[in-house]
């Protein structure tokens, strides 16, 4: 397993106040004192180990030996060889602070300037995964994310870190909630085509949409005659 | 009636330090608390909540003026109470046991209490025995649950199940929220309502409550 916690951590103002939907005028100064506050806070800890894609079924697929539920993941890990299971987190002290707060904008806030965060943590480790692999184009899935992938084989993805898993800061509850709040998981893999789960997921007014629901592509997964 | 009309502009502005001097003026120019709630705060907090349902306007706008609409009723508070104004309903909430997160279920809460609901809020990881207790203790109109996960959601059944053995679920009107939760999950477990969101949550307990 390898872990990096030297993730630069210098969250832009305008892009808070832009992902946030604020007014530039009325909100800078609170923005930057949350964000210098957020900054000491923030303790990030990206977690990864190197797997390898054994067989495949027709909706499964065993990584490393375990086997994982999910038809778009079976798809998506047709051609791969070597996926990267990662666990990132960035710590209690955030949320915890947010949890206080007493003012619920505040609160608000610095919730969400940790999950911006929790983003940076996520691209980070995609480019150090590129730079380390000399691989073109990754993609990434989360157990929960999708129906087809549900949050129970955040379980099997666990397990992918053996006795590691304690150095990754992060545990999970028998109701498959990781602790610290502030965390998520996932499995990183090559591939040549981009691909955003939400791009299977119809929920509208999404914060964190990435790319826009795609009802064609579940034909290429299947997924349509369900 | 100008003053409550300001009052409830600046509501909509999202300026908390204007709306405790207007309540105090209104106050002075003998409007009760009771009109200063409704006609004023509650009125101003309507309309951003029409606005935020609408699309117009995001959460952060909608905690700004809540926390306008919030410096206005401490003013009012122990007038309301001196008068015997009793609250439109009363409302228990919390995140149900394993599940620890609580913004949206915070964000629904204070927009009830906007609303002139009385709010007694859980917190987070709550038990079925604490919701049980709560509801009976309080006589609550509303029991409010919340969760952001599938996997956490499905305690929500047995909270259920739990009133209906102790004979409340009668008593209590059920509502439930958080991203992954849909209408037919609260068909399903026999819940009383579910909103999408924290203005759609006000409406569904007035709804409720025939107000
Ligand atoms: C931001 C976010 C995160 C953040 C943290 C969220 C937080 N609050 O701390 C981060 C990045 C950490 C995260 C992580 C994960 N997430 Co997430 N996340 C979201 C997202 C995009 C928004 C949630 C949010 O905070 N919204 C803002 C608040 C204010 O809204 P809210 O909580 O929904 O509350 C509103 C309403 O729901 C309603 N409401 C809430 N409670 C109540 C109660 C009542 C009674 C009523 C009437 C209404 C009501 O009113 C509120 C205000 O309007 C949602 C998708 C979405 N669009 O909702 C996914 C989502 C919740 N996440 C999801 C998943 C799967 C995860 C992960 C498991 C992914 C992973 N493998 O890493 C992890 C789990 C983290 C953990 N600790 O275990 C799934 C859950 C689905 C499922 N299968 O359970 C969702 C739905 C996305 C999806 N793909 O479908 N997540």
């Amino acid at each position: 397993m390898r872990i990096i916690k030297n993730v630069p951590m210098k969250l832009n103002p305008d892009k808070v106040i832009k992902e946030l939907r604020l007014n530039k005028e009325k909100s800078l100064t609170t923005v930057l004192e949350l964000l210098e506050t957020a900054e000491s806070l923030i303790q990030p800890k990206v977690s990864y180990e190197v797997a390898y894609v054994a067989k495949k079924g027709k909706d499964t697929v065993k990584i490393n030996g375990v086997t994982f539920s999910s038809r778009v993941l079976r798809v998506n890990l047709e051609k791969t060889k070597k996926v990267f299971p990662y666990i990132i987190t960035i710590g209690k002290s955030l949320e915890s602070e947010a949890s206080a707060s007493k003012d619920l904008l505040r609160q608000f806030y610095l919730e969400n300037i940790g999950d911006m965060a929790l983003g940076i943590c996520e691209k980070y480790l995609e480019k150090h995964l590129k730079k380390q692999h000399g691989l073109e184009k990754l993609a990434s899935m989360s157990p929960g994310s999708l129906e087809d992938w549900p949050v129970t084989e955040q379980k099997p993805l666990f397990s992918l870190f053996g006795e590691n898993l304690r150095l990754t800061g992060v545990k999970l509850n028998e109701h498959m909630l990781m602790i610290p709040r502030k965390s998520v998981s996932g499995l990183y893999f090559p591939t040549e085509e981009t691909f955003f789960s939400c791009q299977l997921c119809s929920r509208e007014n999404c914060p964190a949409r990435k790319a826009p629901y795609d009802e064609e592509l579940k034909k290429k997964y299947g997924l349509d005659e369900e | 009636m100008e003053i409550l009309e300001e009052i409830a502009a600046e509501i909509e502005k999202g300026d908390p330090a204007s709306v405790p001097a207007l309540t105090e003026k209104a106050l002075s120019q003998d409007i009760s608390a009771q009109d200063i709630l409704n006609k004023g705060l509650v009125a101003g907090m309507d309309t951003i909540s029409e606005r935020f349902k609408k699309g117009e306007i995001f959460i952060p706008e909608v905690l700004i003026a809540a926390k306008a609409m919030k410096a206005g009723m401490e003013i009012i508070k122990p007038l309301l109470a001196e008068s015997k104004v009793e609250a439109k309903g009363k409302v228990v909430i919390g995140t149900v046991k394993g599940d620890l997160h609580d913004i949206g279920k915070n964000i629904v809460a204070m927009l009830l209490e906007g609303s002139g609901y009385e709010v007694i809020d859980l917190g987070n990881d709550v038990p079925k025995e604490k919701f049980l207790e709560q509801v009976e203790k309080e006589r609550a109109n509303v029991l409010g649950m919340s969760a952001l996960l599938t996997t956490t959601m499905t305690y929500m059944r047995e909270v259920i199940e739990s009133l209906e053995k102790a004979g409340l679920k009668q008593k209590v009107k059920v509502i439930i929220g958080g991203a992954p939760l849909t209408y037919s999950f609260a068909e399903q477990i026999k819940a009383d309502g579910y909103a999408p969101d924290a203005a759609s949550a006000v409406d569904l307990v007035k709804d409720l409550l025939n107000q």
